[in-house]
């Protein structure tokens, strides 16, 4: 009796302890109808940036990356595969692009995917009216001749120049598509964005925008054209919630209280805490770094003298290391590391801080008198530097200025760093009257120097008028051989490390959060989210 | 001066219309006044609204700003704005593409639930220091936390709390989603702030009341000093409060595009906010009308209301 | 409760010191405002990339921010663009109010309905939206602010002041004034304007601070001074995201605020308290 009651209570006490050890390790199970929260910083999306075929800022390419398909696809690995085109074959004489596309794909508003849609978009792009400058770009620019519809699943892509950068370029969100009864109707409201608005194929359908709020969106049921190498179960969640959260600190509580499933764009001043329940992301980001644009037209920095002692005035290291954390790199070239088939790396280490030999070069290129205040004159007018940057400012940017702010003034130099609202920073930057201008940009091809260094570059901040960089640039972006590309834009950057007209600063990285509650969420090369298989454990 | 104990109808309506016709002059001098000093500021919108960077030809920008009615002359701008006013149609943003009637009234929603919340947690405030009052030790708690209230700022204040008691914590959430919880920690700082005005007059009409001479004779009576405050002491109050709840409102439009901003909550003040930094004027505009608006008919009824309440002002306003 | 003479002693004991503490904590800021470099040797904006983040101690006794600049310094370089655009829009728009409304009297009945009609326009909207459309007119920056500030402040002044001078008119020393054949400029300088002055006055002393306050707010908006000056309201906005971090740099700009408009406003209701 007494055995057997042993035996009994033994053998609940064990069970008892197994399902104790069992719900401690609990898995966390995808369910059928569920949602993810994705939270963005969204500066200035949904105030009239929420076309890809306008807009400049990476947040309209990844957040219409969800309901916006493209050509092709661009793996984390920098290879391209098929997506909305089943196949492609590019003219020997490297002008022509002809892709073979799928029949079975139809936007979400019923209209059918075709060749004339293709031709379409990329008219929309080309337009005047669209005023686009980064599409127009990618699209070739100058060098686009024209889009042809040979039949209802064949478009053929014309240049009049080899445009090596094309595939790449239409992998991206910036060259995706739109429902063509969307671009004829609601061309106008493109930009601010809408529920029937942004229409395209995606895997995702938007049903609100509350501007500066929120985005949701509810699953594309019939989405069966998703990029080679995804397989969304029937498990994939069938909500996407966009929250539009200023603050990285915020962004991140939030994932880690799982208020948030997914929050990118962090920055390395909140992760130092981050809690070890959430997986964080950093993925070094493709293209220029952020950089210093040294405007040699019309001020003191004609000058080249002028311009390597401010490159060597300034301890760049020493400031990028403090604002952030040592998390994200010094930059040495115009192009990050991970910038495919054209970093050079032999100018790692090469500019130098050495405040002595700055003097000196300021003393010879006349600037030899000082004020009372310190600063060195010439001619009665102070050696100053107005630096113009647009609103919103990053607090580590901010950081960045006041550093090189007080280096300057060691060497007399007088650094005003003006940040202005867009509409008074485009009359300072068109007419010209700025020295120093500020950004980074995110780009899968070299070629992206070319809108900057080129003479007729739309991003040539630094005015750079070149005949032999501008063949190089040109060249660059036909040749269809990759080791005589790399060649090429590893002369680019060396040109670039001798006049200093753009001063490379940091290499970011996109940081992104997630919480256990999000599987499957894909990261492309630029760090970017894919919700195409994501999967959610909880349904609101 | 006769002093007539009840208002006549016909009075009443005289006064109604002669303040009516004063709100309608304010609101239209408002935007007048808002209008002309938008044409004036330097910026041009159309290449407010094209942003930086973009590529775009002059004949293309002449276009848009031809369709904006831009290059009418400034009079025939003018009375088609108004002509829009009166016809609710507020213009169209620059940056929003979107109607501004359409986005003012999205943003007034959350607003409106802030006010509500932050005049709630301060009537609760203010009710806490009335029974706080009693005692005269905590009087001077209570003095202490008015001056408080009054010289705290209230982004400081808002994102102390917020750090506090969202993010490690965890009580609240930190993003201003729909629902109370996320409405808690901004009603209760903003509510802090409306307090310390709200509080200031309250309690001194309270105090004064108690000290008046008419309060002997009623305590003598044996009422209660609780009941004497709350049924004298607050009817005074509530009277001396009136002429100044536009007031205490306007200040409520400070702290809450503040508040708005700390808690990054979206409303009305971070509307008003992001319209002044991308100077988007049709924005701008609708919100000087709006605000006019609201406030010229708040004065208008905050003013019958005492009208009909107080003989003293009736009389005055028969010799205006 | 039974109210002894302790008990009112130690209350008056009480608010004597609190009122000692306040004139000793604003003489101090005055210094702050005058002679910074008297009460710190270090410079503002003197950046360090090494001693950045630094907690208080010895070397900083409030410790450094971001980029290493010594927070004690800047929060004393700070007292004169925290407070100086205030305290001006506080007088300005005073004077301007005590003027209009002392001279109010003597404008025609077109300029008086005008000006009356201006006021109702000015309080019919909140203070705060009339200096955001004014910095939206003007752009950023301090003197921005303190142009609307001064003009959101006027109509409360002028209604005092015009108040104080109605009651001023009809009160029997300008009637005995008048009796005696002084003239109309000597019986306002000698009669109406000290009456108007004296309300005008106690409002201003409590206005100075929730001035102090509004363009704090307005700077942390980022509408007002600009990055790098070390105004108080500024190194709250910046010090936000580092609060996990670095907690001297959201507590010191803070306490700053809040303790020199707590001192300008306990001295102002003791000097309301004695004029009465």
């Amino acid at each position: 009796m007494k055995t057997v009651k042993i035996a009994a209570a033994l053998a609940v006490g064990v069970t008892l302890f197994a399902t104790a050890g069992c719900t401690s390790a609990q898995v966390i199970e995808p369910v059928a109808d569920g949602t993810l929260n994705w939270g963005i910083e969204g500066a200035n999306l949904t105030d009239g940036k929420m076309d890809p075929h306008s807009s400049q800022l990476d947040v309209t390419a990844y957040v219409t990356r969800q309901t916006l398909d493209s050509l092709v696809y661009m793996n984390e690995t920098g290879e391209i595969v098929p997506w909305l085109a089943s196949s492609w074959k590019v003219s020997t004489d490297g002008k022509s692009y002809t892709f073979t596309l799928r029949s079975d794909v139809t936007f979400s508003d019923g209209t059918a995917f075709n060749a004339s849609a293709v031709k379409a978009n990329f008219d929309h792009i080309m337009a005047e009216s669209t005023e686009s400058a980064q599409a127009s770009s990618l699209l070739g620019g100058e060098l686009y001749v024209a889009t042809e519809v040979i039949d209802e699943s064949t478009v053929l892509v014309r240049f009049s120049e080899p445009f090596a950068p094309f595939l790449a370029n239409a992998s991206t969100a910036y060259l995706g598509m739109y429902s063509p009864a969307v671009l004829a109707s609601s061309a106008d409201k493109l930009k601010a964005g809408g529920p029937n608005i942004t229409v395209g194929s995606g895997p995702f359908v938007m049903d609100e925008l509350v501007a500066n709020d929120h985005i949701s969106y509810t699953r594309n049921p019939d989405y069966k054209w998703a990029p080679q190498g995804f397989k969304p179960t029937s498990k994939a969640i069938k909500s996407l919630n966009i929250e539009i959260v200023p603050e990285a600190q915020v962004r991140k509580k939030s994932v880690e209280s799982g208020e948030l499933d997914v929050a990118t764009g962090l920055t390395p001043n909140v992760l130092e805490s981050a809690s070890d329940k959430i997986t964080v992301t950093t993925t070094a980001s493709p293209g220029l770094p952020y950089s210093l644009f040294l405007n040699q037209t019309n001020g003191v920095f004609a000058d080249p003298h002028v311009r390597e002692a401010f490159a060597l005035g300034i301890d760049i290291s020493a400031a990028v290391e403090t604002v952030y954390f040592g998390k994200f790199d010094r930059a040495w070239s115009i192009l990050t590391p991970t910038t495919p088939n054209s970093y050079d790396e032999t100018l790692e280490s090469q500019q130098k801080f050495d405040q002595a030999q700055a003097d000196t070069l300021l003393d010879e290129a006349g600037w030899s008198k000082k004020n009372k205040d310190g600063y060195r004159t010439k001619d009665g007018k102070i050696l100053e530097v107005t630096w113009y940057s647009w609103t919103p400012i990053s607090e580590e940017h901010k950081n960045l200025a006041a550093f090189f702010a007080d280096d300057l003034k060691k060497i007399g130099v007088k650094l005003t760093h003006k940040v202005v609202e867009p509409a008074d920073y485009m009359e300072a930057y068109q007419s010209g009257s700025f020295d120093i201008t500020d950004w980074d940009f995110v780009s899968a091809d070299a070629d992206i120097l070319r809108s900057h260094l080129h003479s007729e570059g739309y991003q040539n901040a630094s005015h750079v008028s070149d005949e032999k960089l501008d063949v190089m640039l040109e060249k660059a972006a036909a040749a269809t051989d990759p080791a005589a590309r790399a060649d090429l834009y590893k002369q680019i950057q060396q040109w670039n490390a001798k006049n200093l007209a753009i001063l490379p600063i940091y290499s970011a990285s996109f940081i992104t959060a997630q919480a256990p509650s999000a599987m499957k969420v894909k990261y492309d090369l630029f760090g970017w989210p894919i919700f195409i298989e994501a999967e959610s454990s909880h349904t609101k | 001066m006769t002093l007539e104990q009840k208002p006549r109808a016909a009075e009443l309506t005289s006064y109604t219309v002669k303040r009516l016709l004063g709100a309608v002059f304010v609101v239209w001098a408002a935007v007048t006044l808002a209008f002309f000093a938008v044409k004036l500021i330097p910026g041009n919108p159309v290449d407010i609204m094209i942003g930086p960077l973009a590529q775009v030809s002059d004949a293309t920008r002449a276009q848009i700003a031809a369709d904006l009615g831009l290059n009418d002359p400034l009079a025939n701008q003018y009375l088609n704005y108004l002509g829009g006013l009166l016809r609710g149609d507020l213009g169209t943003s620059y940056q929003l593409n979107q109607p501004v009637s359409e986005v003012l009234g999205a943003a007034l929603v959350p607003t409106a639930q802030l006010a509500l919340g932050a005049i709630l947690c301060s009537l609760l405030f203010v009710a806490l220091a009335i029974l706080a009052s009693r005692n005269s030790f905590a009087l001077s708690a209570v003095s202490g936390a008015q001056v408080l209230a009054a010289t705290i700022p209230v982004f400081w204040l808002g994102y102390v709390l917020m750090y506090l008691f969202s993010f490690q914590l965890g009580w609240f959430p930190a993003i201003s989603g729909s629902g109370i919880a996320s409405l808690v920690l901004p009603s209760l700082t903003l509510g802090v702030a409306v307090a310390a005005v709200l509080g200031q007059i309250v309690l001194g009409e309270i105090g004064q009341t108690q000290r008046s001479s008419f309060a002997v004779s009623v305590r003598a009576r044996g009422v209660s000093g609780l009941r004497f405050d709350l049924r004298h002491g607050l009817k005074h109050a509530t009277g001396a409060t009136l002429p100044l709840t536009a007031q205490i409102l306007g200040s409520l439009f400070g702290g809450a595009v503040l508040v708005e901003q700390v808690f990054a909550r979206p409303g009305l003040g971070s509307q008003t906010l992001l319209a002044i930094t991308n100077r988007d004027m049709p924005v701008i505009l609708g919100v000087v009308a709006l605000s006019a608006l609201f406030f010229a008919l708040f004065g208008l009824i905050a003013d019958l209301g005492i009208w009909l309440v107080d003989p003293r002002v009736r009389a005055a306003s028969r010799h205006e | 409760m039974s109210k002894t003479p302790t008990h009112f002693s130690l209350i008056r004991a009480g608010r004597r010191a609190l009122l000692a503490t306040a004139a000793i904590f604003l003489a101090f800021v005055l210094l702050a405002v005058v002679v910074p470099q008297v009460l710190t040797s270090g410079d503002p904006l003197n950046t360090n990339a090494a001693a950045a983040f630094e907690p208080p101690g010895i070397d900083h006794p409030l410790g450094t921010d971001q980029v290493g600049r010594d927070v004690y310094t800047r929060i004393i370089y700070g007292a004169l663009p925290s407070v100086s655009v205030g305290f001006t829009a506080t007088v300005t728009s005073a004077v301007i109010g005590l003027l209009l409304g002392i001279g109010f009297a003597q404008f025609s009945s077109r300029a008086r309905y005008s000006v009356s009609r201006s006021i109702e326009v000015l309080m019919a909207l909140p203070e705060f939206l009339i200096a955001l459309f004014i910095i939206a007119f003007l752009g950023k920056g301090p003197i921005a602010v303190l142009i609307a500030l001064s003009l959101a402040g006027v109509p409360a002044y002028l209604n005092v002041a015009r108040n104080a001078a109605v009651t001023a008119r009809v009160s029997e020393s300008v009637s005995m004034a008048k009796v005696l054949g002084l003239s109309r400029t000597r019986i306002l300088y000698r009669y109406i304007t000290p009456t108007s002055v004296q309300p005008v006055i106690g409002l201003a002393s409590l206005g100075v601070g929730f001035m102090i306050l509004s363009a704090a707010g307005l700077s942390y908006l980022g509408l007002g001074v600009q990055p790098p000056s070390p105004e108080w309201g500024l190194m709250l906005a910046e010090s936000r995201e580092y609060f996990e971090r670095a907690w001297w740099l959201v507590l010191f700009p803070g306490l700053a605020i809040t303790c020199t408009v707590g001192a300008l406003t306990v001295l102002a209701r003791a000097l309301r308290a004695a004029l009465r």
